[in-house]
């Protein structure tokens, strides 16, 4: 707050907005392929394009060929759904590599592929209330979450809290990012946690190959009242592109010259150098990864 | 003694035509009579005549740095150094006259044998015929001497030119000439050749500053009313100045006046100073003392208060203060005693009281401070007639503090209980003892050489939160904070004269550098040669390596307080840079109105560092290795154009370069080379200076600067986000929508901005009164109110949904008035 009042200090009393004048250099379009798969659903894969910075109009690509290869055998072509959607009637399997196709008479044909990871394993979860006291003096709530990593690969996972089942359709869920803080330093620069990502994910850089531990505490502490729902989180172990989508995604949306995320151009200022989206599809732009999920209630430790 | 001295000269030269023989035929003939010349030159030791002393401003006792002291046919010459003494060893004694000339000053001539054996004491007397000149070259003949890619301005002229709310800067003076670029729109900063920020050396009276920005970097630290002297050398660093890779900007404040008291007030838009210098005791010491003062937080405070009904005051305010005691202890010693303290402060105070039961009253303040603290003591010594040396003892520290409390009390009570309290700080902290020693081995070779030892302490960031619950607790990587360095450098130039026409400055920086555990060594060559073409013409070449051992981190060189210096460790090891420059220059006519020159030069830059993609600098929970990358390489290619009218009514002058400056790093930009953010293919200025009459001048001048490089996007698309997809996938807010805008940048500074151009003018009313004068400056900076854009920025225009292309301009037509009252 105080650097934002330094500049705003300086630069408002004399500052002024106008429009430049600006003709963008000429480009091809390229199409965007965007798939998260996992065993529990129907392959979905949507498809848009890129248009000029200054361009308003849609992006979504309705009548592309998208073909489904598993462990590079064909295996189905995409049905168009709407909004760009295209949707298969398969559901892939845990360890098989798929790939998806896309081709568009007016585009270069583009391509992805990703392999299905396994379930995460937990060993268990809990939390605690006031254990601990936040800089005003309140209790923290802090959830400790230990996990087995028994594939000595690089693993990816993704963590996401909610106050309450995420499957009872009676309740709204409470998300992760608004009530979480982290306070392990390597555990913040894995999951780029400055960024505010809108879920928690990380590598199993410290705990490859064994049972690791993973902290995280709500910023608000207080066990939930009698007749609350309980704490539950969805753990998903993903799929390499996709973490570094992920973590990809919250620098480049923290960083574009845009006021989209604020509304004041000043905080710009306070930004990084922007920076390119991770993309893994060949020819093209987009995101096509998996992951494997798990649910499990969180236990309270008076 | 002379037969002596023949026969000691016959037999070197039989050894020489032996040696001569032997190795011609290898390395050359021209190579070979190069090497007579040079060894004949320290072999020749026929009768000399050696004269030293100083030179001093005739009404004030100032001693003046940089004139020229030269035989009659100005053949042989040497200037006085930055303490205004001199040597100089000539042929002979008799029929031989010794001429002092500086610019703006009645040159002045003595029958050498009329002078007093021992050290001579020449007074100038300011030349009031002589229209006062702007002069941004070297002050002396560049045809003679040994200096290279040299810029300076007289400070007492800078004070007439347009500037930023009527406060002078040489900065802003630096930032018109060839070769020097300011930073953003506004910015006092400089970029030399292409360099960033922190590659610039600041030394004021011997001992370096690391922040030198008010502001923001909108005005420099540095008072024009407390300079005696600044030189920046873009290039060709003679080997005494390292640990920076692109400018040294040495600056000298004033001794004080030694005959009587005198001082000045200023009053202007911006700031209000004093300063006030005079003799303790007559011709043997005085002091010099200044003070400027912001005056922002005077009117922004009242506004605060009457806006909040006296609950709120805010403000901004900085202040730099100058003094400096000079004595003289006996005839060979003079004691220099100089301290500087800066600072600038942000701060929000508010005090509101609760107006009903449900509600807290409560104490809210914000501090933000930064500043330089230096203070150094200094004894010259004159050892002989060829030899002086200078001691320096010095403290210098750069220091942030953010500061926020707050305290609450129910409504009705008094009772505030106790301060939560957070507190950051940051900073640079150096102590260092310097030996320089100057000899004059005889009239061709003039020696300098000495030794530094410096201790840094980096803090880079600590935070403490003291509060009644949250007991006292520090943040901050400990090991990253309270790093010690210790530096060690040795130097030796030699400059040499061979002849009329030619000269070579020769000379070796060496350093280590000792962190954490790890040494770093370097040895700088400094080479420089000259020779003169015809009468009015020179040529000159140089090599220069340079090492740097602290980085800045900075956000986008925009020069907030809370840039951070960094050591060089095992994990960032220093930066080099290597520079190569070829120049011409010269008078265009004998009576040396007009003074041109082209330099054409080339700069390698290995081990920079930079933050890692997309990081931002305000992210205070990362780790500093963790926010950059280093092992980048840079390159620059050049050539400054200059044309200078140096005397007359009318004086100025115009200059222009082109350049490319590049970066790459492995882990930026996918490799690729890309454009630095200084990168500016065109920069062309013109200041014209014109004196009315005796009382009125006027000044105005003007800058035209291709834009600045900027990563902007040029396409976009819809990225996945399936944490919203799964949420709504019907959201159409930015920040819930499942697919949310991503940007498409073709590459790391691969757009610019519009050109940067704008016109500054000022006039200048001066009377002379019964006690001293009074002088009204009248400015208007950016005269036809170009809108120069600070940065770029897209905008979804609220009128017809388009994205649109906006830009950030600070400054507009700002004119400004200040008062100056000499007494």
């Amino acid at each position: 707050m105080n650097k934002i009042t330094l500049l705003t200090f300086i630069l408002l009393s004399t500052s002024c907005i106008k429009e430049v004048d600006y003709l963008a250099p000429p480009f091809t379009s390229q199409l965007v392929l965007s798939a998260i798969i996992n065993p529990d659903s129907l392959i979905k894969a949507h498809v848009g394009k890129t248009i000029a910075i200054t361009d308003t109009s849609s992006a979504i690509v309705e009548n592309a060929s998208v073909f489904l290869f598993e462990n590079e055998v064909p295996i189905d072509t995409l049905d168009y759904q709407s909004d760009g959607w295209y949707v298969s009637y398969v559901f892939p399997q845990v360890g098989f590599s798929y790939r998806l196709e896309t081709r568009h008479p007016g585009f270069s044909s583009v391509s992805s592929e990703c392999i299905v990871p396994p379930p995460p394993q937990i060993d268990s979860l809990f939390f605690t209330v006031g254990e601990t006291l936040d800089q005003e003096g309140l209790p923290i709530t802090r959830f400790t979450l230990r996990l087995n990593d028994p594939d000595p690969n690089i693993n990816y996972y993704e963590l996401i809290l909610y106050g309450g089942n995420p499957l009872d359709p009676t309740i709204q869920p409470t998300q992760l990012t608004r009530i979480t803080q982290l306070d392990d330093p390597t555990l913040i620069a894995d999951a780029n946690w400055n960024y505010a990502p809108s879920t928690l994910f990380f590598s199993d850089a410290l705990f490859n190959g064994m049972t690791g531990e993973v902290s995280f505490n709500l910023m608000w502490g207080g066990y939930p009242s009698p007749g609350d729902p309980p704490y539950y989180i969805e753990l998903r172990n993903i799929s390499s592109s996709y973490y570094q989508y992920l973590k990809s995604w919250s620098v480049h949306r923290f960083n574009q010259n845009s006021t989209q995320n604020t509304r004041d151009p000043l905080t710009l200022l306070f930004q990084g150098d922007p920076v390119e989206l991770y993309s893994n599809v060949n020819n093209g732009y987009g995101i096509f990864g998996a992951y494997n999920q798990i649910l499990k209630d969180a236990t309270y430790i008076p | 003694m002379a037969m002596a001295s023949l026969a000691h000269i016959t037999k070197y030269s039989r050894m020489l035509r032996t040696f001569l023989k032997r190795t011609h035929r290898i390395m050359g003939t021209r190579v070979v009579i190069l090497l007579s010349l040079f060894f004949t030159g320290f072999a020749g030791r026929a009768q000399q005549c050696v004269i030293h002393g100083y030179v001093k401003d005739a009404t004030t006792k100032e001693s003046i740095i940089g004139v020229s002291i030269s035989n009659a046919s100005f053949t042989l010459g040497t200037n006085t150094n930055n303490f205004g003494f001199f040597t100089i060893t000539l042929p002979q004694c008799e029929n031989d006259t010794l001429v002092a000339r500086f610019v703006g000053y009645q040159a002045q001539r003595f029958k050498i044998d009329t002078l007093a054996k021992g050290p001579v004491e020449i007074l100038l007397s300011v030349d009031n015929n002589m229209t006062k000149t702007v002069v941004i070259t070297d002050n002396n003949d560049p045809t003679l001497t040994n200096r290279m890619s040299l810029l300076t301005v007289p400070v007492d002229q800078l004070k007439k030119m347009p500037s930023l709310f009527g406060e002078a800067d040489v900065m802003r003076v630096f930032q018109l000439m060839a070769g020097v670029q300011g930073g953003k729109e506004g910015t006092s900063g400089i970029n030399v050749r292409g360099g960033s920020p922190d590659q610039n050396l600041y030394l004021l009276d011997d001992v370096p500053l690391y922040n030198v920005n008010h502001i923001g970097g909108f005005l420099s630290t540095f008072d024009a009313s407390a300079i005696k002297n600044v030189e920046l050398y873009k290039g060709a660093f003679p080997a005494r100045y390292g640990g920076r890779l692109s400018s040294v900007l040495d600056i000298r404040m004033k001794d004080g006046n030694m005959k009587k008291r005198q001082g000045e007030y200023a009053v202007g838009t911006l700031a209000m100073k004093l300063n006030l210098q005079g003799p303790i005791k007559q011709d043997t010491s005085s002091y010099f003392f200044s003070l400027r003062r912001c005056n922002f937080d005077l009117l922004t405070r009242v506004a605060a208060l009457m806006g909040s009904q006296g609950e709120v005051q805010t403000g901004y305010t900085f202040f730099d203060l100058y003094g400096k005691v000079n004595t003289l202890l006996n005839a060979k010693q003079r004691l220099y005693l100089t301290v500087y303290a800066g600072r600038d402060r942000i701060f929000i105070n508010s005090n509101n009281k609760a107006v009903n039961p449900s509600e807290y009253s409560s104490k809210f303040l914000s501090n933000i401070a930064w500043g330089n603290q230096m203070a150094s003591i200094r004894l010259n010594h004159v050892f002989s007639s060829k030899m002086f040396g200078n001691t320096t003892l010095a403290f210098t520290r750069y220091a942030y503090n953010n500061n926020v409390s707050g305290q609450q009390a129910p409504y009705g009570s008094n009772d505030y209980g106790e301060k939560t309290r957070i507190q950051f700080t940051s900073g640079v902290t150096d102590l260092l003892v310097k030996q320089d020693f100057f000899l004059q081995v005889n009239e061709r070779h003039s020696l300098q050489f000495g030794v530094n030892a410096i201790l840094h302490q980096f803090n880079q960031g600590k935070i403490k939160y003291t509060g009644p619950n949250a007991g006292t607790s520090i943040e901050g990587n400990q090991r990253e904070n309270n790093l010690l360095g210790f530096e060690n450098v040795a130097y030796v130039e030699d400059n040499i004269k061979l002849g009329e026409k030619t000269g070579f400055s020769v000379g070796v920086h060496l350093s280590n550098y000792n962190i954490q555990r790890k040494s770093f060594y370097s040895v700088q060559p400094r080479l420089l040669a000259r020779r003169k073409l015809g009468r009015r013409s020179v040529v000159k070449g140089s090599f220069v390596t340079m090492k740097q051992y602290t980085h800045l981190l900075s956000s986008n060189g925009a020069g907030l307080p809370s840039d951070l210096w960094i050591p060089a460790t095992s994990a960032l090891p220093p930066s080099n840079c290597m520079q190569v420059a070829v120049g011409l220059g010269g008078t265009l006519s004998e009576d040396k109105k007009w003074d041109w020159s082209a330099e054409f030069y080339l700069k390698k830059y290995t081990n920079l560092v930079e933050y890692q993609e997309g990081v931002s600098f305000f992210s205070n929970d990362e780790s500093i290795t963790d926010k950059v990358t280093n092992g980048g390489i840079g390159r620059v290619a050049g050539i400054d154009l200059q044309l200078q009218k140096l005397h007359g009514r009318t004086t100025g002058w115009c200059s222009y370069t082109l350049s490319r400056n590049d970066r790459r790093f492995n882990s930026l930009n996918n490799g690729n080379w890309f454009p630095f953010r200084y990168d500016r293919t065109h920069v062309a200025t013109a200041v014209i200076n014109h004196e009315i009459n005796e009382n009125i001048s006027v000044s105005a001048t003007w800058i035209y600067s291709t834009g600045s490089p900027v990563t902007l996007a040029q396409q976009q698309y819809g990225a996945f986000n399936y944490f919203n997809y799964q949420n709504n996938p019907q959201a159409d807010e930015p920040m819930y929508s499942p697919f949310p805008t991503a940007q498409i940048y073709n590459g790391r500074n691969s757009s610019r901005m519009p050109a940067y151009h704008k016109l500054d003018l000022a006039i200048n009313f001066t009377k002379q009164l019964m006690n001293g004068s009074r002088t009204w400056n009248i400015s208007i900076f950016n005269a036809y109110n170009r809108q120069n854009p600070f940065y770029l920025f897209y905008r979804v225009d609220r009128a017809d949904q388009r994205i649109k292309l906006y830009q950030l301009s600070i400054f507009p037509i700002i004119p400004s008035v200040s008062y100056t009252r000499q007494f």
